[in-house]
């Protein structure tokens, strides 16, 4: 029984209860709307943003003299006699050179470590004053040269670079059978002291004599890598200069059971780098391909991406093919520090393709491709229908001042033995060591070359191979040089995101614009022995290679001497 | 034969106090013989109250004068036909006297002839059984004491007669001793006055006594003596007269040299003893204390008129007077009574924390075993770089040398104001001293921990639920915002984070105490120092409490100044250039960041990629990635949820204005992170969101904390909710600062290689050109003097400013210059800027890749260039890039160019005015114990300790069920 006044009371409570939970309900509930607006708000609807410009200059220098340096010819190993090595230059290489806006002087560098009779088979010097008037002046230059000795056979081409106080060079090998040379060109007026490091598979390696090397003013030097770093497969070399400056080169040669297999000069790819764009290179006989073991080449005899980590920390690297069509296939391997690994080429067809390294900490890089003796690289890919027409079918001088800048080569050195595709296949089908597969593709017929080969071509023996360097990004106009050489073919990898439009143009006459889409790779095949313009507003990777029958060969495009261009500074 | 009594009446108002004041008189069982009535300036009211009590005299003064004068003027009438025995009686529009106390103090005159002067008891108006006073004495160092005051009267004091004077009120004087003193002294015109009097007739030989049977009372008004109101602005004013009546009769008593220099120590005194009133929290008394010294010092006149007066009167020396003067003991116990007091009264105020007992000292101990575990790499390390964390000066004095004003090593011989954040700099280098940049490697471990313990004593300050506390502290020590800072390396924006719990917690008591509205003060200015993007929120939230606050408005109004005074030399130099968004820019070097959508910050995350949650799958899947979003959305969601549910609890207001607090946060966050002001080489990097965020994750936090106190008793259930999800939130990122991932690295302390470091010892202003290519193919160019770039040297004026002047014009053209192969002859530039070193950085990292082309092709293009160059010697790879040295470089030019002594009187100005404020602020921050209490006077009711409570939102829970 309830007091009637008291359940009077507690209604009045509780509906004075009921409506302050109402009112909070209430309130809660628009405030949970506004702040639910305020923040789909805040979310969608565009607020004023501001971008305040830089400051900057752009700086245009007065321009000034240019200089490339051509290795020379190959050499190679007469004698060793304790510490000293002698060298012999085999045969001369045919330089092509090419001017804009100047004039070229060729001159040559004493090489007084190889004998030779002939003074261009020394390095030479590519020269071209500062413009007076406000020409922007282009140089470029390449020598190339196809030997068959019995030590040496093959195709190898090299681009004129510049002189440098730093340079990595990924490649070569100081395994049995294989001679890899180091050339030091020092074509500054001081003497250079040249210390050379070499990162192999196991660490770095530091053999004697490896630093306090001289290379006098205007001369070359030739050091074996294997006095430096014996029993090396896969070394990557770093040649640093004090003093002059030095343009190095890597010679390497490839002796497969007592027969030459293969001979190519490097030239100094890009420094080490979280990404590196390895640019054109020419993938032939991969069907046969099968050859990796656990994700690592272990033959030079195969196809293989060389990865070398310089630095203190593991490093995670992505390698990305980008082919002219179809699908970029990539490959991810973590590399310790301090090492080099060969990375296969897994499932790729063959044709050109163009490989983007990335990383997690810098590193260089280089590809190398092996041109199978018997195998048509153009078979089994688009064959260049006709060959873009020249200026000229034959390559010209230089320019007045240096009428016979550009020969063909002659004849081979004494001591040449030629081979004939009977014998060598009877020769390689005694031997019982080696990979299989490749003494297979071995028992080819020596084949004549392109339409272009060279007049007095020495008989081919074997296979080859190409190291395919990575490449900085050309950007406006850059010189083509091309020289004698099977199917030359001009590869321009766009690594932008938007398209770009390329022009390439010889002496008169300028050939259709091409496209290329973000990650595209575009070839283009050239005519030997001609010069091009390759015009592009936006940086683009290029390389042109040479590939036939058992020869191979890579030039890769460099920024053309961007040091006279204007500069934007953006000073604090 | 009885005394003719002269009573005279000084009225300022009619009303109720004067009828009641006329009817006592009317009553008095010994009527005065003469009424003079002084209307002092009442503009009539008092004639209107005459009507009905009619005095024998009325006196109509023309203006309001000062209690003496209209004494002096009424008994100068009143003495037309005087007697020896005349007496006069001095009362006051408020001082009703009781029946019989004119025949009291007449009967104390009466019995002892050598008493001139005779005081009633005064009690007080609306109380009268307390009294108000009775008697005056001075202490040693000549401050007036009331005897008795507020006591209630049982006749404690009853048998008291001698004392060395009484108050004016009720005052009964011999007219001929009234004579020979000359009256009031015109220099005490309403302080002291009755003392004086009182003191100059006891150095005449008479008497003073107090009549304890007789009453007078007394409410104050302000006609005797000072008003007694318990306002501010009557206590200010009260305190002023005091202290200028002090000074006065120091002047005018102390012997003549003495005198001299007293009047000569009046400026140094009154500025020792502003400091004072600072330390004790009354920083109103700072203003008088100034005036009393100015108009005291201006009084010399008076003063020595004053003196001859008394000279002239007296028969004896002061000795006379010592035995009725306070003795220093009895001062010393006075006070001692009177701290006591004050500490009872404010003892209801405080609220402690039980920081050990309610998981204060856990979430500080947890927070900071996870902090220990992520930083393991940074162990040991004397320094730590990366991202924007760059080393200190190398000493101290280097380190205080960048604060205020001066050459920026960065810039051309440029002359400019430092940021505000120099001063953090100064002080976190000053306590690790030995090693200034080992500071930040201390900041990096005790950031969580600091910033979690911040946010549990603001949640302490509103809730006893050690739950909530605790989770407010891991949620706000583990906000994505920090560790993402931690992550990134970002110190200005860790310290913002560190110390805006530390601020909402000082500003939480800021009604309370003086102490914490300065400590406000030092904290806001420090926040807006480390983020001036989150300055314009920060007064948003400053002006809302303004507004809200009411009676203590005062102690917040000032809690911007110290923060504008350090600001303002930026924010003019900036105003002036044209760049007034500049003066927003984040301190320190500028360093880009990823860029977050508008939905990640609304998640909290001021970078992209969700603090790694996009990452951790390691996979680029789509679908993993929408998962991880997923995951984050809903471990949000679940502390939004839980704030939402703060609008409905028993404190809706609080979850109201902390919701509001959170979203001002993030559209602060969403506002700057728009505004690309600061330059990195030729890209323009958007301002931090983080400390946007910060305050926007704080503000989530008190709203969710008070959602979860909607379950009262059970809220410990959505602590823990809320606890896990916060946590889970910030695995991600505690395992990617654990596996080392973020920017952060133990460094050597130096941004430059060894080799120039070690030059930089012998020869200090030497410069390095650093060259950095830039993503599209510029370079980027800037002149670093000395050891290189330090956290204190860098200057957002630099950092933004946008005009090309002569010295940049200079500096591009060299390195444009030095990055060709031109004929440009570079060395007379090199020697004239005393550019010693040439160092090629690594290039700035762009997101596309075309843009590191770009910047490779500049690279090998400037190195190439500067290998040519025959002036140059290359040195090779450093651990900061490569390195050339021109070796023929002197520092002659640039010494001549940038001499110390153009600093000057701009550091100075800019040095003095902001380490007075931050000085001034310093001093009223360091607690003192509690302030005496004041204002509990007559004609006031006594300040309830309720009312002390700050507002009811903030206010604690009270649902202590």
């Amino acid at each position: 029984m309830t007091n009637p006044k008291i359940s009077w009371q507690v209604t009045m409570t509780k509906r004075k209860n009921f409506l302050r939970y109402g009112l909070r309900s209430a309130a809660g509930l628009v405030g949970a709307a506004i702040a639910a607006a305020v923040v789909g708000f805040l979310c969608i609807v565009p607020l004023p943003n501001f971008t305040a410009n830089a400051r900057s200059q752009l700086v245009t220098p007065t321009p000034t003299d240019q200089r490339l340096i051509c290795p020379g010819s190959i050499v190679d190993v007469l004698t060793i006699d304790g510490d000293a090595t002698s060298f012999g230059a085999v045969g001369v290489p045919e330089y092509v050179a090419s001017a804009r806006e100047t004039a070229i002087t060729q001159t040559s560098l004493s090489a007084p470590d190889a004998f030779s009779g002939d003074s261009l088979t020394q390095p030479q010097q590519l020269f071209a004053p500062a413009p007076t008037t406000d020409a922007d002046p282009l140089i470029s230059g390449v020598q190339s040269q196809q030997v068959a000795t019995e030590s040496i056979s093959g195709l190898a081409t090299a681009a004129c670079g510049e002189a440098s106080t730093d340079a990595w060079l990924v490649g070569g090998s100081t395994q049995t059978g294989r001679t890899t040379l180091l050339l030091l060109a020092n074509p500054t007026e001081v003497a250079a002291n040249v210390a050379v490091t070499v990162l192999g598979e196991s660490g770095w390696v530091s053999g004697p004599g490896s630093s306090g090397i001289v290379v006098e003013p205007s001369s070359q030097r030739i050091v074996s890598l294997a006095a430096l770093a014996p029993n090396v497969a896969n070394p990557v070399v770093r040649v640093t200069s004090t003093g002059g400056q030095v343009v190095p080169t890597l010679q390497q040669s490839v002796v497969r059971t007592l027969l030459p297999d293969g001979v190519e000069l490097i030239s100094p790819g890009a420094s080490p780098n979280l990404r590196l764009v390895i640019p054109g290179i020419r993938l032939s006989g991969m069907a046969s391909e099968h050859s990796s073991e656990g994700g690592i080449v272990t033959s030079d005899s195969d196809p293989a991406i060389r990865v070398g980590v310089p630095g203190e920390q593991d490093a995670t690297v992505t390698v990305t093919a980008y082919g002219v069509s179809g699908k970029p296939v990539a490959v991810k391997s973590n590399i310790p520090a301090g090492s080099v690994v060969e990375l296969p080429f897994d499932s790729l067809d063959d044709g050109v393709y163009t490989l983007v390294v990335s990383a997690t900490q810098p590193v260089v890089a280089a590809a190398r491709t092996i041109n199978y003796a018997d195998i048509d690289p153009f078979t089994s890919v688009t064959s260049p229908s006709t060959p873009v027409p020249a200026g000229t079918s034959t390559p010209q001088g230089m320019g007045e001042s240096s009428p016979s800048s550009t020969r063909a080569p002659r004849s081979t050195p004494t001591g040449e033995r030629e081979v004939t595709g009977a014998s060598r296949a009877q020769t390689a089908s005694l031997v019982d060591e080696g990979d299989p597969d490749v003494d297979v593709l071995l028992i080819a017929p020596g084949e004549t070359l392109g339409p272009d080969a060279f007049g007095s071509t020495p008989p081919l023996v074997g296979g080859d191979f190409t190291w395919n360097v990575s490449t900085l990004p050309v950007l406006g106009a850059t010189l083509v040089s091309v020289s004698s050489g099977p199917n030359p073919t001009l590869a321009v990898f766009n690594s932008g995101k938007n398209d770009v439009t390329i022009r390439l143009s010889d002496e008169d006459t300028s050939l259709p614009d091409v496209t290329i889409p973000a990650y595209g790779v575009r070839a283009v095949p050239l005519t030997p022995g001609a010069r091009y313009v390759l015009s592009s507003e936006t940086p683009v990777h290029a390389a042109v290679n040479y590939a036939g029958k058992g020869l191979g060969a890579s030039v890769p495009l460099t920024p053309g001497s961007p040091l006279g261009s204007g500069i934007m500074v953006f000073p604090r | 034969m009885s005394p003719k009594v002269t009573a005279i009446l000084v009225a300022r108002a009619g009303g109720e106090h004067l009828s009641q004041t006329l009817k006592a008189l009317s009553e008095q069982t010994r009527a005065p013989d003469t009424l003079v009535v002084v209307d002092n300036g009442s503009r009539g009211s008092v004639a209107s109250n005459l009507r009905s009590a009619p005095a024998h005299k009325l006196i109509t003064m023309p203006g309001s004068v000062p209690f003496g004068e209209a004494i002096e003027m009424a008994a100068r009438t009143a003495a037309l036909e005087r007697a020896d025995n005349d007496v006069l009686w001095f009362l006051g529009q408020d001082s009703a006297p009781a029946p019989t106390a004119l025949e009291r103090l007449l009967g104390a005159l009466e019995v002892s002839p050598s008493v001139a002067i005779v005081g009633p008891k005064q009690m007080e108006w609306d109380r009268p059984d307390y009294i108000a006073e009775f008697g005056l004495t001075m202490t040693r160092r000549g401050r007036t004491v009331s005897l008795v005051s507020e006591e209630l009267d049982q006749g404690q004091h009853d048998t008291v007669s001698d004392v060395l004077a009484v108050g004016a009120n009720g005052l009964l004087i011999r007219e001929p001793v009234f004579r020979l003193l000359g009256g009031f002294d015109p220099g005490l015109p309403v302080v002291d006055d009755a003392l004086d009097l009182c003191v100059r007739a006891r150095l005449a030989g008479h008497r003073v006594s107090v009549v304890p049977d007789a009453r007078v009372l007394t409410a104050g008004d302000g006609v005797i003596g000072p008003n007694m109101s318990a306002r501010l602005r009557a206590r200010v004013r009260r305190a002023r007269l005091t202290r200028t009546a002090q000074l006065y009769r120091s002047l005018a008593y102390a012997p003549g040299f003495a005198a001299f220099w007293l009047w000569w120590a009046l400026g140094i005194r009154s500025v020792l003893r502003s400091v004072w009133w600072l330390l004790a929290k009354r920083p109103h008394e700072v203003g008088g204390e100034f005036r009393s010294a100015l108009s005291v010092a201006f009084s010399l006149p008076s003063i020595s008129r004053s003196r001859s007066q008394r000279v002239r009167a007296s028969t004896t020396g002061w000795w006379s007077l010592s035995a009725l003067r306070m003795s220093s003991d009895a001062v010393r116990r006075r006070n001692a009574l009177e701290r006591e007091q004050a500490r009872l009264y404010h003892e209801g105020a405080r609220r402690p924390l039980h920081f050990f007992t309610s998981g204060g000292a856990w979430t500080t101990i947890a927070l900071a075993i996870v902090s220990f575990v992520v930083n393991l790499p940074l162990l040991g390390a004397h320094a730590i770089g990366g991202g924007a964390l760059l080393p200190l000066s190398t000493t101290v004095g280097n380190l205080w040398g960048q604060v205020g004003f001066g050459w920026r090593s960065l810039a051309l011989a440029q002359l400019n104001p430092a940021d505000p954040f120099t001063w953090v700099l100064a002080l976190m280098g000053t306590v690790t001293w030995w090693e200034p940049s080992f500071a930040l490697v201390v900041l990096w471990f005790v950031a969580l921990p600091l910033a979690g313990a911040g946010a549990w004593v603001v949640m302490a300050r509103l809730t006893d639920r050690a739950g909530v506390r605790v989770f407010a502290g891991l949620a706000y020590g583990l906000a994505p915002t920090l560790l993402i800072g931690l992550h990134d390396g970002r110190p200005a924006a860790v310290l913002a984070h560190i110390l805006l719990p530390w601020l909402f917690a000082a500003g939480l008591r800021a009604p309370r105490s003086w102490s914490a509205s300065a400590i406000a003060a030092l904290l806001f200015a420090a926040v807006v120092a480390c983020a001036p993007s989150l300055g314009l929120a920060l007064l948003v939230v400053w002006l809302g409490t303004v507004v809200l606050t009411g009676r203590y408005i005062g102690r917040f109004l000032a809690i911007p100044i110290p923060a504008a005074v350090l600001f303002a030399p930026v924010v003019l130099v900036q105003l002036f250039s044209g760049n007034p968004l500049g003066m927003l820019a984040d301190p320190g070097p500028v360093v880009p960041c990823s860029d977050a959508t508008r939905w990640e910050m609304a998640l909290g995350y001021p970078t992209s990629g969700l603090g790694g949650w996009l990452d951790l799958t390691g996979s680029i899947d789509w679908g993993i990635n929408v998962a991880a979003g997923l995951v984050v959305l809903v471990l949000v969601a679940v502390v939004a949820a839980l704030a939402v549910a703060g609008l409905f609890s028993a404190h809706p207001v609080r979850a109201q204005l902390a919701l509001f607090v959170a979203l001002l946060g993030l559209a602060s966050a969403i506002a700057t992170s728009g505004l690309r002001v600061a330059f990195e080489g030729q890209t323009a990097v958007a301002l931090w969101p983080g400390a946007g965020l910060s305050l926007a994750s704080l503000g989530l936090i008190v709203a969710a904390s008070t959602g979860m106190t909607v379950l009262r008793r059970f809220s410990f259930y959505p602590a823990i909710a809320g606890t896990v999800a916060v946590v889970l939130l910030a695995v991600p990122l505690v395992g990617s600062l654990l596996l080392g991932t973020g920017a952060v690295a133990a460094s050597a302390g130096r941004t430059l290689p060894a080799y120039v470091v070690a030059t930089a010892a012998t020869t200090p202003r030497v410069g390095t050109l650093v060259i950095t290519p830039q993503p599209e193919g510029g370079i980027a160019a800037v002149l670093v003097r000395g050891q290189g770039m330090t956290l204190d040297q860098s200057s957002t004026l630099i950092n933004t400013s946008v005009g090309m002047g002569e010295g940049q014009q200079q500096l591009a053209d060299l390195a444009g210059d030095l990055s060709s192969t031109g004929g440009a002859q570079t060395e007379p530039q090199l020697q004239q800027l005393g550019i010693g070193y040439i160092l090629l950085a690594p290039s700035a990292t762009g997101d596309a890749m075309s843009a590191t082309d770009d910047a490779a092709i500049a690279s090998s293009r400037v190195r190439s260039s500067l290998d040519a160059n025959p002036t140059l010697t290359p040195i090779g790879e450093t651990d900061v890039g490569l390195l050339w040295s021109y070796p023929g470089v002197t520092t002659v030019d640039v010494e001549s160019a940038t001499p110390a002594s153009a600093t000057q009187p701009w550091r100075t100005i800019i040095l003095t005015a902001q380490s007075l404020v931050i000085i001034l602020t310093l001093l009223v921050a360091i607690p003192t114990g509690p302030p005496r209490v004041e204002g509990r006077r007559r004609g006031e009711p006594a300040v309830d300790h309720e009312d002390d409570e700050p507002e009811d939102f903030l206010a604690g829970d009270d649902d202590e069920a």
